[in-house]
Formats: C-alpha cells, structure tokens, sequence
C-alpha cells in the first residue's frame, strides 16, 4: 500500500519538524512514502463554521489528488486535519453530495471515485497499529530518562462514531512513548483539550483556557509535554512562553520517537522549538544517566 | 430525535464552562434563544457530544448555528483565514519562504500555483 503524509498549513506555517520527524519515521518503518506537492489545506474549523459544502468539495479535491496517485492511506498529524478529512470521506459517500462535488471536480480535471478505498489515519494511531507498532519496538534503541504528561489531540479521539478508537484505546500517545522506556504523568488535561482552537476564534479566552492548563502541567511533575497536534503546540510553546514564567516545554511525540530509534537531535530539528535550551538539557541528561 | 432533558452533562464537560459557569451548552444551543454573541465559545473538542447521555450533538448544532447565522456575526479574524483559503488554499499565509523551510527539511516541495488556481476555480474566484 502506498502511503503518504497529509501536511495542513499550520505545520507547513509553522512546525515543519513535526512532518519531517513524522516522515523519517516512517521511512524507518519501510513504508512505502509518496511525496504529494498539491494538497490544499483542510479549510479548519473555519471552514466548518461558514460553508460545509465547500469544506467537502475542498477535501474532495485532497482526496482525489491522493487516488490519482494510487495512495491507499493518507495519514495526518494535525486534530483538526483528521477530522475534517474524515468528516469529508463519509459525505462523499451520500450519492447526492457525490454527484454535485464531482460535478465541480470536472472543472480542475478530478473526479472522486468513492469505491476506491482511502483510509485517513493520524500519525498516532497509524503507529499503533500491531504490525507496525511491532516493527517500531525493534527499532528502539535509546531510553530517554524523561517524564512526559501527554496532550491528545481531541479530534482525533472523538467523536467516536467517526474515530473508532475505544476509550480505552485512547492513550495511543503515551503507549507508544513509554514502550521505549519514558515514563509519563497524568495530566488532568490530556483528554480534555487543549483549547487550541480558540486561538483563532477568540484569542483572549484561548489565553485563559491556556493559562488554566499550565498551572496543572506544572503540577503534573512531568518535565516534558508531549504532542500530537500543531494547535496543541502553538499552545503550549508559544502562548506557555508568552503568559507564564515556568514553562514545561512541550513537543511533538514523533521528535521524542525519532529519538529513541536513533536519529539525532539535528534530525529531529530540536532547534526549532521555542525551548531549545531546556529542552536539550532535559535530553543530554537523559543521555548521560544512559551512559 | 431525542429531546435535550437539560440535565447539564454536556455543559459540565465543556472546557468553556469550565472557564465561564455562566456558559451553558445546551440553553445555548438547544434554548429558544441562540445568542450569536456567542459565536465563538466552542473550541470544538466533542466532549458535550461524547457525554450526552441521550446521543445529543451539540457541537454539531453551534456549527449549524454558525453556518446560518449572518455574515456580520462571524469575528473578522475568522472572515479573514476564509478569504484566505478562498485565495490561495490555505488558511495562513503559506508562501515561497514556507516551501523555502520545507526544502530545508527534507519535505516536498508544494506547488503553490496548482493548488491556487484549482482552489480558486472550486471557489468561483
Ligand atoms: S465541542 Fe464546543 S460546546 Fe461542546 S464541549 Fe467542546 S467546547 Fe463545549
Ligand atoms: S444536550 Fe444532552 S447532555 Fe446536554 S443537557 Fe441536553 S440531554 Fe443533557
């Protein structure tokens, strides 16, 4: 099966280490990776609010860009992006709604084939999955000494009629973290979102919500908080950094997993991150107690 | 359809009421009155959803709400990344920089100007 990763804008924007940690990954695990140059964005919970015709006839052209090219599964990092492909896939199999996107298809030279079988799956639970998640224990090599509290992303758990995961399949995140030897907190918030989404649609509240999250990552005793979102991470580095004095620097679960099978911290683009200090602390120590 | 008994599950999981008690999912969106002001408060987390003992969707009502509600509602931040999908296929300002940064890292290169003409053709523009 052919596979590819489904980049959205707020990562293309700005978290470009997530795709890339999430795709040398996946190149570790042989799958076999195209390249896609055309996607469009999801269109987001903006989308979503103002115009769900168009948010399906946008994510119809995605989808239908991913058949041309023969890719059996498109697998997401983002919450939002997840969602709203998802959401997208089940309508374009109402015969009604079929007929009038791919009536405007026709216009950019696309069709959607609704037979034709496209799985959207995000990153987390992609790893998850037996064989793979099999394959990626014999990959690890490092254990990193750290303690990690856990956001999920809230639209790839729910609903659950769209996202199929049991509750109690829902620490994909954290299993596949402390199957390398970290070991994680609870964190009060790690189901109960992050408010990311707010940030776009009233900054202040989301300044709020954020600011209610910290005070319990603080207490949660973890050192590292670990993502699985672009929301989820604009929210807690750049707006932690922004409205609190100590911060728990937070990243992407796939940087923390390029880690542990052996990639380097330069692979995994530490440097990008707004707590590069801290957080390269927290690992060369890690690596050091390791010997 | 099942009826909303008010009895507050939906309300109680919602990260909104959390910072505001005063913020009532479903008299909001089930009551009589739908108070565009609130246009915002939903960060779209599905917990309502997920904890309504009677299969009630709440989130998929405020984005109905949304959907119909008047163009002058929609907070101007909003309005924005719309025309920006509208124009060029994403909601941030995805440009020669950003694919810069991605050749940099490895990552495929978007082609801009495909995704923009045939987003715009899809949106009329
Ligand atoms: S989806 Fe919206 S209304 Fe429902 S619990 Fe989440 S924030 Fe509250
Ligand atoms: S929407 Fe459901 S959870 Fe909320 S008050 Fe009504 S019945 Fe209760």
């Amino acid at each position: 099966m052919k596979y590819t990763i489904f980049p959205g804008c707020l990562i293309s924007y700005r978290f470009p280490e997530y795709e890339k940690s999430a795709k040398l990954i996946l190149q570790k695990l042989e799958v076999e990776f195209i390249p896609v140059d055309s996607f469009s964005c999801c269109g987001s919970q903006v989308l979503e609010s103002i115009d769900d015709e168009k948010m399906v006839l946008l994510n119809a052209r995605n989808l239908a860009i991913a058949q041309e090219l023969d890719i059996g599964s498109i697998i997401t990092l983002c919450g939002s992006c997840t969602h709203i492909l998802k959401k997208s896939l089940i309508k374009l199999h109402d015969n009604k709604i079929l007929k009038r996107i791919n009536k405007k298809l026709r216009l950019i030279g696309l069709k959607f084939f609704p037979k034709k079988k496209i799985e959207i799956i995000h990153i987390a639970e992609f790893l998850n999955k037996k064989e793979i998640f099999q394959k990626f224990q014999n990959l690890v090599v490092k254990k990193l000494e750290i303690n990690i509290a856990v956001q999920n992303p809230c639209m790839v758990l729910r609903p659950s009629s769209i996202s199929n995961l049991e509750l109690k399949d829902r620490k994909i995140i954290r299993n596949l973290l402390t199957s390398t030897g970290i070991t994680a907190s609870s964190y009060r918030y790690m189901n109960r979102c992050c408010g990311g989404t707010m940030l776009a649609f009233d900054d202040s509240i989301a300044k709020d919500l954020g600011k209610l999250r910290y005070k319990e990552l603080q207490k949660s005793g973890a050192n590292i908080l670990a993502v699985g979102c672009p929301n989820c991470q604009l929210m807690y580095s750049i707006y932690q950094n922004m409205l609190v004095d100590d911060v728990v620097p937070s990243i992407f679960f796939t940087q923390l997993l390029g880690l542990s099978i052996g990639f380097s911290q330069k692979d995994m683009e530490i440097d990008k991150n707004i707590n590069t200090e801290i957080i390269s602390n927290i690992l060369n120590n890690s690596i050091k107690n390791n010997g | 359809m099942n009826e909303c008994k008010e009895c507050g599950a939906c309300t109680n999981a919602c990260p909104l009421n959390e910072y505001d008690e005063n913020y009532i999912v479903y008299k909001i969106f089930f009551g009589p009155e739908k108070d565009f002001k609130l246009w915002t408060r939903c960060c779209s987390c599905f917990l309502c959803e997920e904890n309504c003992p009677y299969g009630l969707n709440p989130r998929e009502e405020i984005f109905k709400i949304r959907r119909n509600s008047d163009r002058s509602n929609i907070p101007p931040r909003i309005i924005k990344y719309y025309e920006n999908i509208k124009r060029t296929g994403f909601v941030f300002n995805i440009d020669e920089y950003v694919n810069e940064e991605r050749i940099e890292y490895g990552l495929v290169k978007l082609n801009l100007d495909r995704i923009k003409s045939e987003v715009n053709k899809l949106f009329n523009i």
